[in-house]
């Protein structure tokens, strides 16, 4: 009995975050088969994972993903290429930053998507709008956290480097960018989120690929299974590279200590 | 050291120099882009539809949309997050779930919101909420468990009863982190009333921005644009400045 209790302490958090996540899924089972609701608007786990199987087997599921993830791809990295040097830029130099800080913030603050518009404008319907409108909601977020980090190295570190000589480049790339590295990752993390929604929903708006482009496709034809299917698929992503970010961060973490 | 009065100076001819190029771009071909107007267009464009009613008027519209749904998030939201943050089974049990819908962009829902609540208001108020909701749970709860279990044991050694735990100590002790969940909460919540808007309707701020951008009228566009960041900046400035009352450098969670 004493090692049963003792084996359930040890996996609580796995034993009880499993079957909340099978209740709610039986209990949303159990709603679209009597009826609580309708089940044309709710789905039911098994018509998801009948849409699901669906999707994958006529392997429109990779073309899909395929399209996302690469459009994540080129705008998070198109992001983390012109924001960590302008963070470093903004964070090293005051008088840099008070030039850009007007501009940063208005696009921190602004709800992004209402350039959508314009992006179509500029650049036509189609991937290049995605991929612009995904790379402003990222860059905003990597800017900040690199000039967050930069800017709380501590003073007397670069003071104790520069009393032994150190040159502003020794400064820079021995100093400021490890201390900084903590935070630019952080913000790399949250920029990839905000990337994601970018993708998604520019998807939403106008695409014929991608899994915005499923969910709204199948939405309009009220086949809730699918965009469900979709759902999941989005939320797999999502999990799937905040966990990768998060390893990187403790291997990273670990190789500072 | 640079002083307040140079901060200002440095930053107010950065804006001034951006209009300036901005305004000389076009007619001097220094873009290939379709078309990037300019401020002097902008501003006409703007009085116009100011004059017209074609700004407050949807604004009004938005912002009505974005009340409801911010206060049901907040009236939801900190309970949900004082149960997770002082309930450990709880929390637990609902854990992977809540992550999953953390971790997703819940605007990729939006084409359901439109048929359960139809489009519109209704779907704008669901949006809101969802966006909303998320960052307030999750600084609140994180605010409940920051609580020193000491004071808690202390209200409970006293006689005091669990009411008075959350009145007196937990209550006033979470509100710093919440106050950050509820600022988050208020950009998810704009974002999510803008996407509302353009994507299934033509009501509100949202709705106008999309209309005029479908009709290629640039001057227009960016006009509407502009109210939109001018809306989100006084409103994440207004938070911040509640948020630094309240509390004193302390970290942000997002999802």
């Amino acid at each position: 009995m004493v090692s049963i209790k003792k084996l359930y302490l040890r996996n609580e958090s796995w034993i009880l975050g499993s079957l909340g996540l099978v209740g709610a899924l039986l209990l949303w089972e159990i709603a679209a088969r009597f009826r609580w609701a309708d089940p044309v608007l709710i789905s039911s786990p098994t018509g998801v994972a009948l849409a699901m199987r669906e999707w994958a087997s006529t392997g429109v599921l990779w073309r899909d993903l395929g399209t996302s993830l690469l459009e994540l791809l080129f705008a998070f990295a198109a992001s983390a290429i012109v924001g960590i040097p302008l963070g470093v830029i903004m964070g090293w130099n005051r008088a840099t930053e008070y030039a850009l800080d007007p501009f940063v913030w208005l696009l921190y603050s602004t709800p992004i998507v209402s350039f959508w518009p314009l992006f179509i404008i500029w650049l036509g319907i189609g991937v290049k709008a995605i991929i612009a409108l995904a790379f402003l909601f990222s860059i905003v977020q990597i800017i900040i956290n690199t000039m967050a980090g930069v800017r709380g190295i501590d003073p007397v570190l670069v003071r104790c480097g520069r009393s032994f000589n150190a040159s502003t480049w020794d400064l820079f790339f021995k100093f400021t960018l490890p201390g900084a590295l903590l935070m630019i990752i952080a913000g790399l993390r949250l920029a990839l989120g905000r990337a994601l929604i970018g993708v998604i929903v520019g998807e939403l708006f106008s695409s014929n690929a991608g899994l915005g482009f499923h969910i709204s496709f199948y939405g309009a034809r009220l086949r809730f299974s699918d965009v469900f299917a979709g759902l999941f698929v989005v939320v797999l992503v999502g999990v799937g590279l905040t966990q990768l970010i998060r390893f990187l961060e403790a291997r990273i973490v670990r190789w500072k200590s | 050291m640079l002083k307040q009065w140079q901060r200002l100076l440095i930053s107010g001819t950065a804006i001034l120099i951006f209009l300036i190029i901005w305004e000389l771009a076009m007619p001097l071909g220094l873009v290939k882009i379709a078309d990037i107007s300019r401020p002097s267009l902008v501003a006409k464009a703007f009085l116009e539809l100011a004059a017209s009613g074609e700004v407050f008027q949807p604004l009004y519209i938005s912002l009505k949309g974005f009340t409801i749904g911010f206060v049901i998030a907040l009236v939801v939201g900190i309970p949900l997050g004082v149960a997770l943050g002082r309930y450990r089974i709880f929390s637990l049990l609902i854990d992977p779930l809540w992550m999953a819908l953390y971790t997703m962009p819940r605007l990729a829902m939006m084409p359901l919101l439109v048929v359960w609540f139809g489009v519109g208001f209704g779907a704008t108020i669901a949006v809101v909420f969802l966006g909303a909701v998320f960052p307030i749970v999750v600084n609140t709860a994180v605010g409940i468990r920051e609580v020193d279990p000491v004071w808690v044991r202390a209200v409970r050694s006293f006689g005091g009863s669990e009411w008075d735990i959350f009145r007196k100590v937990l209550l006033p002790g979470s509100v710093p982190p919440m106050m950050i969940g509820i600022r988050l909460g208020v950009g998810r919540g704009l974002l999510g009333m803008v996407v509302s808007e353009m994507f299934a309707s033509t009501e509100g701020i949202g709705g106008q921005i999309g209309l005029y951008g479908m009709s290629f009228r640039t001057s227009e566009l960016i006009a509407l644009i502009a109210v939109v960041s001018l809306l989100g900046f006084v409103f994440v400035d207004i938070m911040r400045w509640v948020e630094d009352k309240v509390s004193k450098g302390r970290a942000e969670v997002q999802w």
